[in-house]
Order: structure tokens, then sequence, then C-alpha cells
């Protein structure tokens, strides 16, 4: 498979060799040109098949060894463990958007399953399932919108739960989406509606009630 | 008879408000008020000023948590510069400042642009406005000779307070109760009297909180129109706000050489300091000699900036040192032998100063008719002015030939600035395709103004460091202007043709 593979490759190098030299013949000397058309192509299909052809190997072979080039192609697994006991098998790249874990394995402590003691499972798979999609679909941008609004359709509980996991685990990107929808929620709204909205009590007595409304007046017009 | 029911409704109501929100409290697992205070503050920094305030009235942690100045002051670095518009109707005293937070620009900029929004605009003519409703107070001038309320024997208003509206409209004159604004720095406002423009009170409009300056023997009996330049700002070195007024005296016996133009004239301009805080006013000597009335203060890094018109009709651009207390002038940019500071048809000067992303700008109309907008990038050096803005170069409609003056130009978002003699605004996108949108304020009465200001929920108290001066709260007073709850609308006047159809989409396209 490998002659056949280096066979094909010399064929494409010559083809190419000859193509460029005819271009550029009309133009300059042959000494130059002859060295310059012959390295430039040469040394980059060497190199891509080079590439290539430790991709097929590996992919084939499915050994976990890590590759002389392309080292990003065996991805390593973490094991998160939430707070009820459950365990998560997540990439290594996904479990690094959080910077406390990246912290953590970076410093070597990740060899084992990491625990997080403040989150719950059900908290934990959403916070997974965020971060795969961020990893997987990093530079589609419209995707991860619409994917974010999609992902704070929740219930209140779950989205302090999230808040303050994202805290925990400080993940920026999940901390702020979480907030600003809460923001977007108290926007808009009198003190008594986000009171409503939130389930908060309405702890002032009604002397402070009638400080409030004199300091504030068009609040309550 | 009637206590004991009123009370009794009271009671009621508060019992059955209890209950209910125990009930809901009992609902939900856990609760917002469960989320710790960096969350908290974080969400509550991402909202709007009027909704901060509406906040501050929900519960008791909440309002401790945004009444600490330690949060005002993280509020007050990530804050951005909005317009502050006030009418300029002479039969109002015009007490009511409305600002234009950023957020309900970018609702109303990114629901105006949808496929929806346009439809309804093309097959029904649906207009859409604009609402201003973060409204911010400033106070009265001689409050102090105000009718008092209870005094007055009119039956309607003892009839429309037993109905238990709070407060009664009460007619002002505002040749004796109006102020007129002066600039805006860190958040405070500074207030002048109309007339004379002599700087009276500085104050926060979004907290209420203001302080009245002490007057002077000088400048308390004139009258004459315009006789005070002043400004409000903060010095940087000592941390501590002074206000600058320069009192017109008349003329010197001997000619005096300004030290900045170097032009020899007549004209003495008396120039006092008062640091807040303080009690008095200090000489601190005459100030250079400036031709026309100094206009469009502008405060930046420990420095006030006016332009001003010369004998020769060009502009200069003066400054003021709060530390160092001197004057100097800054060097303008290169603006061009065909550039003329003068709108021909009602001598007006069409170049203002103000600041945008941090810099100084100065914007003005090139001999080629269009408008430059000038930013000097590093401050104090003038070989730094950039040309960052030119509309000759854009392909699409002319803009129109007026006075404009910088309000904001954040990062990613569009150039807001403000065109007074029409009340309007511009808000225009560099990155899409230099189109602009023009907002006019609905108000065929009257015109208005406005300025760039920075809100912030920082106290006086805590700036003056206890000094033992006098502050006072606007919203103590019990009255209610007549016109005041008018609200502002402001619309968006969507233009018939773009004159480049390369660069912008046809009405029948929704994409």
């Amino acid at each position: 498979m490998l002659y056949a593979i280096f066979g094909v490759q010399t064929f494409l190098q010559r083809d190419l060799e000859l193509r460029n030299l005819s271009l550029f013949n009309r133009r300059k000397g042959f000494s130059y040109l002859f060295q310059k058309s012959l390295l430039f192509p040469f040394s980059i299909s060497f190199f891509l098949s080079q590439g290539f052809i430790y991709l097929f190997l590996l992919s084939s072979r499915k050994s976990s060894s890590p590759a002389a080039i392309m080292s990003s192609s065996s991805p390593k697994m973490i094991t998160l463990q939430s707070s009820d006991g459950e365990t998560f098998e997540v990439e290594e790249a996904v479990a690094m958007e959080s910077r406390t874990i990246k912290h953590m394995i970076e410093d070597d402590c990740a060899n084992s399953s990491i625990p997080i003691p403040n989150v719950t499972s059900n908290t934990l798979t959403k916070v997974i399932e965020y971060c795969k999609k961020h990893v997987e679909a990093k530079s589609d941008e419209e995707g991860l919108k619409s994917f974010d609004a999609e992902f704070m359709k929740i219930d209140k509980d779950t989205l302090y739960d999230l808040l303050m996991a994202s805290n925990y685990l400080d993940i920026k990107s999940l901390l702020d989406l979480g907030c600003q929808t809460v923001a977007d929620k108290i926007k808009g709204k009198n003190p008594e509606e986000i009171r409503k909205e939130f389930g908060i009590k309405n702890d002032f007595t009604p002397e402070e009630e009638e400080e409030i409304r004199k300091e504030s007046p068009w609040v309550f017009d | 008879m009637m206590k004991r029911k009123r009370n009794s409704k009271a009671l009621r109501a508060g019992c059955k408000g209890k209950r209910e929100a125990s009930e809901e409290v009992a609902h939900f697992g856990t609760s917002i008020t469960d989320v710790p205070e960096p969350i908290f503050k974080n969400i509550v920094l991402r909202l709007p000023i009027r909704a901060i305030i509406m906040c501050k009235c929900v519960c008791k942690p909440w309002r401790r948590v945004i009444s600490d100045p330690q949060f005002a002051k993280m509020h007050f670095e990530l804050a951005q510069p909005c317009p502050l518009v006030r009418t300029l109707g002479n039969a109002r005293v015009a007490r009511m400042l409305h600002l234009i937070e950023p957020s309900d620009v970018d609702n109303y900029d990114s629901f105006s642009d949808s496929r929806f929004a346009k439809h309804l605009r093309l097959n029904y003519g649906r207009d859409f406005y604009l609402k201003l409703d973060t409204k911010l107070k400033i106070p009265l001038r001689n409050a102090e000779q105000m009718p008092q309320p209870h005094n007055v024997s009119d039956t309607k208003s003892r009839l429309s307070s037993e109905r238990g509206f709070k407060k009664r409209c009460v007619k002002v004159r505002p040749k004796e109760h109006k102020f007129q604004i002066v600039n805006s720095c860190k958040g405070f406002v500074c207030l002048s009297e109309p007339s004379s423009n002599n700087p009276l009170v500085v104050c926060n409009p979004v907290t209420g909180e203001y302080l009245n300056l002490p007057g002077t023997d000088e400048s308390d009996n004139n009258t004459e129109k315009d006789m005070v330049s002043c400004g409000f700002g903060l010095c940087e070195e000592t941390n501590r706000y002074k206000v600058v007024k320069m009192i017109d005296q008349g003329y010197f016996e001997s000619v005096y050489r300004c030290p900045i133009t170097g032009e020899k004239s007549y004209k003495k301009t008396l120039v006092e300091v008062h640091t807040l805080g303080t009690g008095t006013w200090r000489r601190i000597g005459y100030a250079p000699y400036y031709h026309s009335k100094l206009k469009f203060t502008t405060y930046l890094n420990g420095f006030l900036h006016w332009i001003s018109l010369d004998f020769g009709k060009r502009i200069l651009i003066y400054c003021f040192d709060l530390g160092r207390e001197e004057f100097k002038s800054v060097q303008l940019p290169p603006l061009g032998d065909y550039f003329d500071p003068i709108i021909r048809w009602n001598n007006q000067c069409n170049t203002s100063l103000g600041v945008l992303r941090g810099s100084l700008c100065l914007c003005t109309w090139s001999g080629y008719d269009s408008l430059d907008i000038w930013v000097m990038k590093k401050y104090g050096e003038p070989k730094t002015w950039t040309k960052i803005v030119s509309t000759y170069s854009l392909c699409v409609e002319r803009w129109p030939y007026c006075v404009y003056q910088p309000i904001s130009f954040e990062e990613n978002k569009g150039l807001l600035m403000f065109l007074s003699p029409k009340s309007a605004f511009i808000y225009y996108q560099p990155e899409n395709y230099g189109r602009w949108k023009y907002f006019r304020i609905l108000d065929v009465k009257t015109k208005y103004e406005a300025i760039a200001h920075v809100p912030s929920l920082i106290s006086l108290k805590d700036v003056l460091n206890g000094d033992g001066m006098e502050i006072l709260n606007i919203n103590l007073s019990e009255y209610k202007l007549l016109g005041e709850t008018k609200a502002i609308y402001l619309q968006e006047v969507i233009r018939e043709a773009e004159t480049d159809t390369d660069h912008s989409p046809s009405e029948g396209d929704y994409d």
C-alpha cells in the first residue's frame, strides 16, 4: 500500500515539475527555475503525502500511539464525576473549555477521574453538551448563536444551577450567556413584575417603600 | 372611620402579598437570591440604568448590593457615553432629561432591520418609534421661591389630592427656575443660570443628588447675556473636582497681550476656580483673549476644552489645565485651505468638539461640503490628529449640512451624532456599507439639545469625602410640573431612495 501511494506521489510530482518548467521557461533562466520549480512543489507534496500516509495508517490500525506530525488525531478522554457519583467521559478538548479543569490537567492532577463536588449530574450533562457544541462548531458563528438561544430555553432552577456550575468550572462563555439571559428577563420590568418573575419576597416595610418611592418616583409612574 | 378602613385595607394587602410571595418562594427550589454575589453583580452590570434602579427597589439584599459604592465604581468603569436629551422650549423649565441607553439603540436596530419590520413598513406603512423611557431629573433653580403645595387653596387641587394623586401640577416661570446645562464630567453634570451662564449647581441626575456652588459678589449682580464662560472637570492628580469660570469684566486701561494667540486686546476676563468641597472661589488671574463665546465645553484627561471663533473667523481650541490651573491652546488638525468655519445663512460655527472613544474629537465641514471627523489619537500630541470619517469618500447619500455633535462611537457599534439645529440623531455604521440611520425627535413645537453623558451611580458624598458640603436630593420635592410626564419619541426617518444602489439592498430584498 505504501509503495502504491509513493508511486502515485512521485508521478504527481513529476507532472507538477513538467508543468511548472514549461511555464517558467518562457520568462526566466533555466537553472534558477529548475531548482525553484522542483523544490517548492516537491517539498509541499512530500510533506502532505507523508501526513496523509500517517493518518491513513493510524486510522486503519486504530493505534493510540502519539503521531509524529499530526498529534490531534487521537483524542484523550477525561473522566468527570458529578456530586451524585455519576461519571462522564469527555474529550480533553471539551474538558479544557473549563479553566478549572484545564489548570488541573496542566498541574497533572487529572490522572484518574476529576471530582466536581458542587455540580449535579443533570447540570453537568448540560455543561458538557454546551462545551461539546462550542468545541465542534467553533467557527460557525451563526450556528452557535442559534444553539445558544435554544440552549437557554430552560427553567429557572436549571438556569441558576448552570450559572453556579459555570462559575465554579470557570467557563466564561457559558457564564456570560447565562448572566445575559437573566439580565434579559429583568430588562423592561418594574419591581413588582421582577418579584413575580423570580419569586422574590418583598421584604421592605411600608415606610421603607415610601422612602424608595420618593427616591426614584419615575419608577412607579 | 376613614383611617381605620385605610389601615385594614393596607394590612389585608400586605398579608395577601406575603402569602402570595411565600407561596411563590416555596414553589421554586433555588431562588435567584441564592446565586452568589459576584454572579449577581455580573448580571446587574449588563442592565441599562433604568433597570438597575428598578432592581434597587425589589428586595433588601439586592438594594444592599446595588447601593454599595464599590458596585457603583464597577458600573461606572463599564459605562458608555449616552446622549442626554432635553427640550429647549422657552415655555418649559425642562427639568427632565431623557437618557438614550445603548441597549435601547441595539434593540431598535436589530428590530427595525428585521424582515418583519420591513414587511410591516412596506405593506402597512407602520412607523416605528423608539420611546425614551429613562427620565432623569435636575433640580429647580430658586426652589425656595416655589409656591408651597399646602398653601395653595385651590378647590381643584384639594379634590385631586383627596382622590389620592400624590403630586399636583404647578405652573412655574422658566425665567426664574430654569437651568442651563454646561457640561458633563465623570457622570456629574454642571448646571448654570441661563442668561449669564454663571455656574450654580453640580448634580448627578441618576442618583438625584445635587450640590449648590458658592456665589460670588462679582457674578451675582450681572444679568448681561453670556458674561460668563465656565466648565466643570476633575483634576486627576489631586482627585478633586473643580469648576472654572471666566467673567467678562470690561476692558483694561492699557493693552494686554494674550499669552496664547499673541494678540493684543483690551478685553478683561477674570478667571475664578472653585474646588468642590471648599467654600469659596479663588481668583487666579486673567484669561487669554477670546473673541466670541466659548462653546462645546468638553472635559478630557484633566483638561477642559472650548471652541472659539477668532477675528478672522478662524477656529481656536482653548484648553485649561485643571491641575496647573493655566491656559493653553491646542493645535488644530490640518483642516485645509478651503475650510470655512461659518455657516453662511445663520452665521453659526459649523465645528464642534467632543470626546469619542476616549480621545478628543473635532467635527467640522470641509471645503468640499462634506463632514470630517478628526480624532486626536494620543492626547497632547497634535501630530496624531487623524481623520476617522469623511462623508466625502462615502458614495451614499449626502449628509445634511448643519452642526454635528459627537456623542459616542463604541467598539462594534455605530457612530452616534446629534444634529442640534434639527433635533435629530444620526447613527452611522462604518462596517455596514456606510449606511446611516436618521432619527428625529418627535416634536414639532420645540427644539432639543443633547450632551454626551456617562450615567453613573456614584454618589456625590463619596466624591467629596465628606467635606461638610450640604448635598441635597432632587426627589424630595413634592412638585410635578406641567408637561413633565410627556414621553419623548424618536422616529426613524426612512429615506426614500439610496443614491448608490450598489451599496444597499433595495426595498424589495428581504435578505
